[in-house]
Parts: C-alpha cells; structure tokens; sequence
C-alpha cells in the first residue's frame, strides 16, 4: 500500500510542482546564505513570535499538499485508490501518515535542522513545539485521508451540488480562476513577494533624492516576477485547450484577451502600489506604472507562450532582457515607450507563432 | 472539398503522417485506422489545433491565409476530451459557442439533445467520460460549419447518446448540407450512416480503401 501510494501521489505532486520547489529552493538558498539561515533558526528558537510564523508557513505548507491529496483522490483515473479501504484501518493510518510525511519533505527537513540546533542549544521548549506542529501536520493529514477514502466521489459530489454556486466564467478568466484553483501557493508567494518589494520601492522614495525611476524599477521587477506564473499558462494552454487554436478568432482578439487576463493577474500588485504611492506622486504616475507592469508581463507572456527556442537560451534571453531594460529605465527612458514597446513585441509574437506552437 | 497538399507531421523527428496530395469530396467518410496509427494527429491539423507542414484548404479556403474563415467552417470534437475539473461545461461551451458565432439558441437545444443540461453547469471534474465526451460533441455542432471532424465520436457514451450523434449527422448532413468526417478503430459501427468513401490511415499515410 505504501509503495502505490508514493507511486501515485507523491511522485506526481513532486512531478507537479518542480517549479514551485525549484522556486523556493533558489529563495531559501539563492537569496539567503547559511549563516542568514541558523540567525533566523536562532532567532525562532528563542522568540515565540518567529517560531509561530515559521509554523504557520508549515501549517500552510501542509494544507497545501493535503489539498493536493484530496483533489488528486477527487480523480476518476485515482479511483483505484479507494481500495486501500480493504486494508485495516490501523495499516492504511501507517500508510497515510507515511504518505502525509513523504509529502512535507520540504518543510520537515528545515524543521530537523531546528530541532537538532534546538537540542544543542537546550531550547526544549522550541524544540517540542516543532515536534508537536510537525505531528499535527501529520496526523491531520492522515485524518483528513482516511475520511476522504472513506466517503467515496459519489457520496461528495452529491455533497457539492448542494453547496457550490456557479458563476459564469469568461474564456480570459480560464487561467487565472486555475491559479487560484490549482497553483494557490504559487499565485501566493509571488504576489507576496511583488508586494514586500514594491512596498519597499515606495518606503524607499520619500527618504532620499530619488525620483519616478525608482518605482520604475519595481514594476520592472513586479513584471519579469510573474515568469513562472506565466509558464503555467503554457501548460494550462497545452495540456487543457488546444481547441484553442480551432477557434475563428482574430489575432488581435486573443491579445485582447492576453491583455485583460495579464491585467486581471496584476490587479494585487495594481493595488498595493496604489495603496503605498509615495504623496509627490499622481494617479496618472500610477496609472502608468500599472501599464508598465501589464506591458512587460504581456510581452513576457508572448515570449515564453511562443518561445520555440529550449528553455536555457529562453531563459537567458528572458534575463538579459530584464537588465537591458532596467539600464533604460536609469537612463531616463520614458514609461510610455516601454509600454507601447511591451505591447507592440508580445503582439508581434503572438502574430508571428500564435499558430506555430503545441 | 477538403484538399490536402505536400503535408507532412512529425514530433520530435518522428514522422507521424505525410500526404502527398488528397481530395475528400464532399459527403460522410470514415476514417479507420488502428490505436496510434495517426488519425487524431491527422484530425488535429485539419482542425487547425497543431502546426504541420504543407497546406490544406476547404472549398478553397486556405488554413493557413485564411485561419478564421477556414475555422468558422471546420469544427472537430476530440476522442479524449480534457478539461480544466474546476470549470463547468457551460462555461467552455458558451466561450466556443461564442467564437464559432452560433446563437445561444443553438446551444441549448444541443445540449438538451444530448441531455446534458442536467449537468453542464456542474465542474467538469464531477463528469463522467460519457458526460464529458457529450460536451465535446455538442461543441462540433456550434455555429454554422461546413464540415464536422468527429474523432472517436461513440466512445464512452450510452446507447440512447449514440443515437442523437447518428441523428444529428443526418440532420446537419441532408438539412445544412453539412460534410463529416468520422473515425472509429471499430469496424460497423457506423453502419447506420450513408458512407460515402472510407480511408484507411496507415504505415503514416492515409488512402482511399
């Protein structure tokens, strides 16, 4: 049982969601150093405060997957599944918990490392804390599993026709309502990330003589910070909607609805910039910069949509792009040119390669 | 008429099917050929869903310099439709009903034909495959084409679905004028359709047989 399940599940949530992992590994280990790493472990251990949000970033971790579980035992093609119920009910707890932590590998290995720093350091209640959190995870997982197998599709289903409301969704909706579905985490931590960083571009800009390049420089960066989201519109596109191509539209119908669905996909950062503009700036200056944001994500978008080249010269393009862009941005180069500009390459792509791809 | 010219389909240097030259004239056709032989790829390209190399053109209308003329006149439904399980067929149906410019007349009526407005406002991650495979077929009919590919169209659908697929085909064929293009790896299946010619699709080509 416990080899079907690894084989099942935690293979393919791996497999799913290599970028996110790929992305928090280059966060925790490209932007943080090892000794950055033990001050903040440090830190937890002997503030109550740091410990608790380091547990709630588990916490959420854990829903995460055990939501990952659940939509993937929702699946017909996972069916076969539910005769793990045919085992004792003591085996398939084992084999959930065991599921459960092949899942959390991600977080329970920082949480090893702060219970062996704990141990040494003899801050025993820090350490049982983790131990207590990183059990809940467990065994709620587990709980929620067994619960899951033991209330079959139909029985839910039912369940949900009762509860869910439907609205209509436009086509341009598609993606973003399957980044809150489906890549949750993901869509969370790059709008965090694009926030804490613009937020910080607009604290930064009334202590010193900067001026509007500034907040430039952060919807750049708001912009190319979207990247991985948008891969995902690739394989959303790929995988689900090739009868996309089937459709008598315009070319300039579907970048109307590339433009509104990379709108819809900045509308936080839209908001946190509006919410921290520094007072000498204006709507307009706002108004721009949220263009600027647009521009950049809609040409990124084209780009990576249609990019017949392998993903490491892609990539390389991607980043070179990036810092050719920021040095215009230094040199005073207007924010309208870079949207006209923005706009005019993602719908040249989309021109050239819109039928070109699959 | 569908007119194929010097096409070819590869993926990864693999050749899946390469034409030469081929009229299909107007009419119903069945298109055989076992699991893999290429029939979907070969399907795909005429619809306009994958890039291929060489040309092809309905009533002389090209794919390629023509893409929204040739596609508000070719509609496809898929063997194995996927859709995202948070969405609900209503909303894939109204978007491809939009496109194609049919009239939200049209897609009730196919709907309730195919009884699937029971269901269709449901996500599509609560349907069957028979529940889904309906929402793929009702598609095909939207708007106003000129020729229907329909891959694998009775798979996984019950007896009395397998019926309003043989009736609308009659219907859109003698009535709108309307041409298809069928495929099943089974054989009489459609006996209870008025074949005009078959094809066989093999050894990564296709031929009259």
């Amino acid at each position: 049982m416990n080899g079907i399940l690894y084989q099942s599940i935690v293979k393919e949530y791996y497999r799913q969601n290599a970028i996110f992992i790929f992305a928090v590994m280059m966060f925790a280990f490209g932007f943080l150093r090892a000794n950055e790493h033990l001050a903040i472990i440090n830190e937890a251990l002997h503030s109550p405060l740091v410990l608790s949000g380091i547990c709630l970033i588990w916490i959420l971790y854990g829903i995460k997957v055990t939501f990952f579980t659940l939509r993937f035992l929702s699946k017909r093609n996972s069916e076969f599944l539910y005769h793990v119920r045919l085992f004792s009910p003591s085996k398939r707890f084992f084999a959930f918990l065991n599921l459960q932590f092949g899942l959390i590998q991600l977080t329970f290995f920082y949480a090893v490392v702060m219970i062996a720093k704990g141990i040494l350091e003899g801050a025993w209640l820090s350490v049982l804390g983790i131990v207590l959190v990183n059990l809940l995870i467990l065994l709620v997982g587990a709980v929620v599993y067994n619960y899951k197998i033991e209330h079959p599709n139909s029985q839910q289903d039912t369940l949900k026709k009762h509860w869910s409301i439907n609205i209509g969704t436009p086509q341009w909706l598609f993606f973003p309502r399957y980044l809150l579905a489906q890549q949750t985490v993901l869509f969370f931590i790059t709008k965090c990330f694009t926030a804490f960083m613009l937020m910080g571009v607009c604290y930064l800009y009334p202590t010193d003589d900067y001026d509007i390049r500034l907040i430039s420089l952060g919807s750049l960066l708001a912009g190319f910070s979207q990247s991985v989201i948008i891969q995902n519109v690739q394989f959303f596109e790929q995988f689900y909607f090739g009868l996309y191509r089937n459709m008598p539209l315009s070319k300039l119908n579907w970048a109307l609805r590339y433009l509104g669905m990379t709108a819809v996909i900045l509308i936080p950062e839209a908001v946190v910039l509006l919410r921290n503009l520094p007072d000498t700036l204006s709507v307009v200056d706002w108004i721009m910069q949220v263009l600027f944001m647009i521009a950049v994500t809609f040409g990124l978008l084209n780009y990576q949509l249609f990019n017949t080249r392998n993903n490491e010269t892609g990539f390389q393009i991607v980043f070179f792009t990036g810092v050719g862009l920021a040095l215009m941005v230094m040199f005073k180069v207007p924010v309208f040119l870079f949207i006209m500009t923005g706009i005019f390459i993602g719908y040249g792509l989309l021109w050239k390669y819109f039928y070109e791809v699959e | 008429m569908l007119k194929i010219q010097s096409f070819s389909k590869s993926y990864s240097g693999q050749k899946i099917i390469e034409v030469d030259f081929l009229e299909i004239p107007d009419g119903i056709h069945w298109v055989k050929g076992v699991n893999g032989s290429g029939k979907s790829t070969f399907f795909r390209a005429i619809a306009g869903i994958v890039p291929y190399e060489g040309d092809i053109s309905w009533n002389g209308i090209d794919q390629k310099h023509e893409p929204i003329a040739y596609r508000l006149r070719v509609n496809m439904s898929e063997a194995e439709p996927l859709y995202p399980e948070f969405l609900s067929g209503y909303d894939i149906l109204s978007f491809i009903n939009k496109a194609k410019r049919g009239t939200k007349e049209q897609l009730y009526t196919l709907a309730e034909r195919f009884d699937a407005q029971t269901y269709w406002k449901n996500p599509t991650g609560t349907y069957s495959s028979g529940m889904l495979k309906k929402i793929t077929l009702i598609s095909a009919f939207l708007g106003n084409p000129e020729l229907i590919i329909l891959d694998e169209p009775l798979i996984t659908i019950d007896v009395r679905s397998v019926g309003v697929v043989y009736s609308l085909v009659r219907e859109f064929s003698e009535e709108r004028g309307v041409h298809f293009l069928l495929s099943s790896h089974q054989d009489f299946i459609f006996e209870n359709l008025p074949i005009r010619h078959f094809y066989q699709v093999e050894n990564q080509s296709i031929f009259k047989v």
